[in-house]
C-alpha cells in the first residue's frame, strides 16, 4: 500500500497541476496576508482607545447612581475578531458601535422635571449605500478553501481511476496480489497529501507574517489548525 | 462539405449527456431566478411608489414657508426593470435623495427609501447574466476542450482530412456549430424570461427596452465565443483530452470565480483614503465660514438690535438651523428654515428682516455652490477613481468586460446612476430658480405664517427619463470591443497554431 502511495505522490508532484496550483495558493495567501495585515492591529490599537474614552467617560459619570442610570453607559464599541481573514463575514458591515445615550427631560411643570432611563442607541446600518465598487468577495480563508481547494481536489482526483483504466496499468497493478480497497485507498492518501502540501505551505507564509503583527494567542492557532483540517477533510 | 460538417458537429454536441444537463441547469435557473427578481422588481415599484406619494403628502403636510423648502423635498429614483438582467447598482446604491438649497446632491447623499432588511445587500444578486456568465461560459469550455483533442486521440481527426477538407473549413464547422448550441439555451432562456414576463404583467418594456436586450444578447454571444475560443486553443494546443479539460477548468475558475473577486479585494483592502478628504473638508468648512462672517457683519450694522434676529420679531411658531457635517463623504451645509408668527411690535421691522433674508440667502445659495466644485473633485479623485481603478484591474478578465458591458446596455452601471444625480441637482436648480422667480427671498412668506401659508400648486415636479439607448451603446463599446478582439486574436492563435499541427 506504501508503495502504491509513494507511486501516486511523486506522480502527483511531478505534474503541471502540482505547480500550478502551489504558485496560485501561494499567490491567494500572499495577497490575503497583504489585504489583512496590519488591519487587525489597528484595528485592536483603536478599538482600546475608544474603549478606554468610553470607560473615562462613564466613570466621570459614575458620581451617582442615578446619574448612570439616566445618562446611561456610553458607547459600547465591537471588539474587532482577530480571525476575520478566515472567514471575514460580516465583519465589515455590522455596525462598529452602538451607543447608551440618555434622552431629554420628561417637564411636568416649570419646576419639576424627570429624566428618562437612559436606552440603547444603534447606528442606521446602511451597507453598501455607497459603494459604487463591482461585486466581490472577500478573499478570506474561507473563500480560498470553498472556491479554489475544492476545485483542485477534483483536479487532482477526476482522473486517478479512470485514465488508469484506459492505460491499462488499472488491470497490471490489480494484477498483483493487491485488493481493491488498498489502491483506493492508497490513492485517497496521495491525493490529501498533495493537496496538503501547497496549502499548508501558503497557510504557514500567510501566518507568519501575520503573527508578527498580530501577537495571536495560542486560541487562535488551535482555532486555525482545525479549520484547516476541515478544509482538509471537506475536499476529499 | 462544410455544411456536413456542421451537421455532424452540431448532432455531436448536441446529443451530449454535458449539453442536456447544461440547458436543464441553465434554464430552470433562469426559470426561478426570474420569477424571484420580477417579484423583487414588482416590490421595489411599489415601495418606490408609495415612496412618492408619502414624500409628496409631507411635503405638503410639514412645509408652510419658502424657507421650509431646504431638505422637505424627497426625490425617488424608481427602480430600472433591466435590472432583472444585469442588477448592477441599481438595487445596491441608495435611491432616495433630499433637494436642498444649500447642498448640491450627490450620490453620497442618498438614502434607502425602502423598508428592506440592508443587510441583505450582503449577498450579491443572482440575474440572468450571471446565469449565463457562469454557467455558459463553462458548458463553451466543455464542448471545446475535446473539439480537437478528443478527435485527434480517437483518430477521427484524421479520417476527416483525408476527404478534400481544408483545416480552416474544419475550424470553422466546429467553431460554427458550437456557437449555434451555444447560443440555444440563451436565446431559449431569454424567451422563458419574457414569457413569465407578460404573465406578470408589471414589467413593460419600451422599443429602447428591447433594443437593450438586444444589445446584452449580442453581448452575450461575443463573450461565449470567446470562452469557446479559448476551450480550443487549449484543444489544440494539449496532446491528451484530461489535459485539455484540467487546464480549461483552471482557466475557467481562475477568470470567472477568483480573479474578478481577487483584483477588487486587493484594490478595496489597499486603497488608502488620501489625506484630501481632510483638506477638502477644511476647505469647505472654510467657504461656510467666510459666508457665516459675512453674515453675522451684516446682522451688526442693520437697523434691528442685537445679533439674534429671532428674539426681536418671534412670536410663536418654529424654527430650525438644519446643520450637516460628515467628514467621510464631505457633507457640510448651514442653513435656516422659519415658520413663525410676528410680534405685533416688531411690523415696524419687517423691510429690514426681508433685506437681511434677501441678502443672506442668495449668498448662502452661491456658497453651496463654491463647496460643490471642491467636494465633486475631492469625492471623484476618492470613491470614483477607486471604483475605475478596481473595473480596470478586472477587465483582464472576458467575465468582468462580460458584466460591464451588460450593465452599460441595462442601464445598472454608475453611469445609469450618475444621470439619475445629474436629474436631481438641474431639479434643484429649477426649484431655487423657482424660489427667485417668486421673489421668496424678498417674501414675507419667507419665514412668516401669519399672512397665509404658500401655495404649493406651481412648485415645478420632479421628473427622470432615462438616457436613450445611445448611451448604453457608448458605455459598452468599449468592452464589447475589447472581447471582439480577445476573439479574433485567440482564433487566429487557434488557426495559425492548428494549420501547422501535425495530426
Amino acid at each position: 500500500m506504501w508503495h502504491i502511495t509513494k507511486r501516486e505522490l511523486y506522480d502527483h508532484l511531478n505534474s503541471l497541476r502540482f505547480a500550478f496550483t502551489t504558485v496560485l495558493f501561494i499567490a491567494l495567501m500572499i495577497v490575503n496576508a497583504v489585504g489583512y495585515l496590519g488591519e487587525y492591529a489597528a484595528q485592536s490599537t483603536a478599538y482600546e482607545k475608544k474603549v478606554s474614552a468610553s470607560l473615562n467617560k462613564m466613570r466621570s459619570n459614575a458620581d451617582s447612581l442615578y446619574k448612570l442610570f439616566t445618562e446611561g453607559p456610553g458607547a459600547l464599541y465591537k471588539k474587532p475578531g482577530s480571525l476575520s481573514f478566515c472567514a471575514n463575514g460580516g465583519e465589515t458591515f455590522i455596525p462598529e458601535s452602538a451607543e447608551g445615550v440618555g434622552e431629554g427631560l420628561f417637564l411636568i411643570s416649570s419646576r419639576f422635571s424627570i429624566r428618562t432611563l437612559w436606552r440603547m442607541k444603534y447606528p442606521q446600518s446602511n451597507p453598501n449605500l455607497w459603494d459604487i465598487m463591482p461585486d466581490y468577495t472577500d478573499v478570506d480563508w474561507g473563500d480560498i478553501i470553498s472556491l479554489t481547494l475544492s476545485l483542485v481536489a477534483i483536479l487532482f482526483t477526476f482522473d486517478a481511476i479512470s485514465s488508469e483504466r484506459e492505460r491499462g496499468t488499472l488491470r497490471l497493478t490489480l494484477s498483483n496480489s493487491i485488493s481493491r480497497g488498498t489502491v483506493l485507498i492508497s490513492k485517497f492518501f496521495a491525493a490529501l497529501i498533495t493537496i496538503a502540501i501547497p496549502f499548508l505551505i501558503a497557510a504557514f507564509i500567510d501566518r507568519d507574517g501575520k503573527l508578527i503583527s498580530h501577537k495571536a494567542r495560542g486560541e487562535d492557532l488551535e482555532r486555525l489548525v482545525v479549520e484547516a483540517l476541515r478544509s482538509e477533510s471537506e475536499n476529499q | 462539405m462544410f455544411l456536413i460538417l456542421i451537421r455532424r458537429e452540431l448532432l455531436a454536441n448536441l446529443m451530449t449527456f454535458r449539453f442536456l444537463v447544461a440547458m436543464v441547469v441553465t434554464l430552470s435557473l433562469v426559470v426561478a431566478n426570474t420569477v424571484v427578481l420580477i417579484a423583487d422588481y414588482e416590490r421595489r415599484l411599489t415601495s418606490y411608489d408609495t415612496a412618492v406619494t408619502e414624500h409628496h403628502q409631507k411635503f405638503l403636510r410639514r412645509t408652510r414657508t419658502y424657507s421650509e423648502v431646504e431638505g422637505a423635498i424627497l426625490v425617488d429614483r424608481p427602480p430600472n426593470p433591466l435590472s432583472i438582467f444585469n442588477a448592477g447598482l441599481d438595487r445596491r446604491l441608495g435611491n432616495s435623495i433630499t433637494i436642498r438649497q444649500t447642498l448640491v446632491p450627490t450620490l453620497w447623499d442618498t438614502r434607502s427609501h425602502s423598508a428592506d432588511n440592508p443587510f441583505l445587500n450582503l449577498f450579491s444578486s443572482v440575474d440572468l447574466v450571471l446565469i449565463f456568465q457562469v454557467i455558459l461560459s463553462l458548458l463553451a469550455l466543455l464542448f471545446a476542450h475535446d473539439a480537437i483533442a478528443g478527435e485527434r486521440e480517437a483518430g477521427t481527426l484524421r479520417l476527416t482530412m483525408t476527404n478534400p477538407v481544408s483545416r480552416p473549413v474544419i475550424l470553422l464547422a466546429k467553431y460554427t456549430s458550437a456557437m449555434v448550441c451555444l447560443i440555444l439555451p440563451v436565446v431559449m432562456s431569454l424567451l422563458l424570461a419574457f414569457i413569465l414576463f407578460s404573465v406578470s404583467g408589471s414589467i413593460s418594456l419600451s422599443g429602447d427596452g428591447w433594443l437593450r436586450i438586444g444589445g446584452i444578447l449580442l453581448t452575450s454571444i461575443i463573450y461565449l465565443s470567446a470562452f469557446y475560443l479559448i476551450g480550443l486553443l487549449i484543444s489544440t494546443i494539449t496532446r491528451r483530452t484530461p489535459t485539455a479539460l484540467m487546464l480549461s477548468m483552471v482557466i475557467w475558475s481562475t477568470l470567472v470565480l477568483i480573479y474578478p473577486g481577487l483584483s477588487v479585494f486587493a484594490v478595496n483592502r489597499l486603497w488608502d483614503t488620501p489625506s484630501q478628504l481632510k483638506a477638502a473638508y477644511r476647505e469647505i468648512e472654510q467657504i461656510w465660514e467666510s459666508f457665516e462672517r459675512e453674515r453675522m457683519d451684516f446682522l451688526r450694522n442693520d437697523e434691528i438690535e442685537g445679533e439674534d434676529l429671532n428674539s426681536n420679531i418671534l412670536y410663536s411658531g418654529s424654527e430650525g438651523a438644519p446643520h450637516i457635517s460628515d467628514p467621510t463623504t464631505l457633507r457640510y451645509s448651514k442653513a435656516e428654515t422659519r415658520s413663525i408668527r410676528i410680534k405685533p411690535e416688531a411690523e415696524s421691522l419687517m423691510p429690514h428682516v426681508k433685506v437681511y433674508f434677501q441678502f443672506a440667502e442668495p449668498r448662502r445659495i452661491r456658497a453651496a455652490e463654491r463647496t460643490w466644485q471642491i467636494r465633486q473633485k475631492a469625492l471623484n479623485h476618492i470613491y470614483v477613481r477607486k471604483a475605475n481603478v478596481a473595473k480596470n484591474l478586472m477587465r483582464f478578465s472576458p467575465a468582468a468586460m462580460y458584466d460591464f458591458a451588460t450593465e452599460a446596455w441595462a442601464g445598472t452601471d454608475f453611469h445609469g446612476i450618475e444621470d439619475f444625480i445629474t436629474a436631481v441637482q438641474r431639479y434643484r436648480q429649477t426649484i431655487i430658480d423657482y424660489l427667485y422667480d417668486k421673489e421668496a427671498f424678498s417674501s414675507r412668506k419667507w419665514f412668516a405664517v401669519d399672512q397665509g401659508e404658500v401655495d404649493w400648486s406651481d412648485l415645478p415636479q420632479f421628473s427622470y427619463r432615462r438616457k436613450d439607448i445611445w448611451s448604453g451603446i457608448q458605455h459598452a463599446s468599449g468592452d464589447i470591443a475589447c472581447l471582439l478582439l480577445i476573439n479574433v486574436v485567440l482564433f487566429m492563435m487557434t488557426f495559425l497554431i492548428f494549420v501547422r499541427q501535425e495530426v
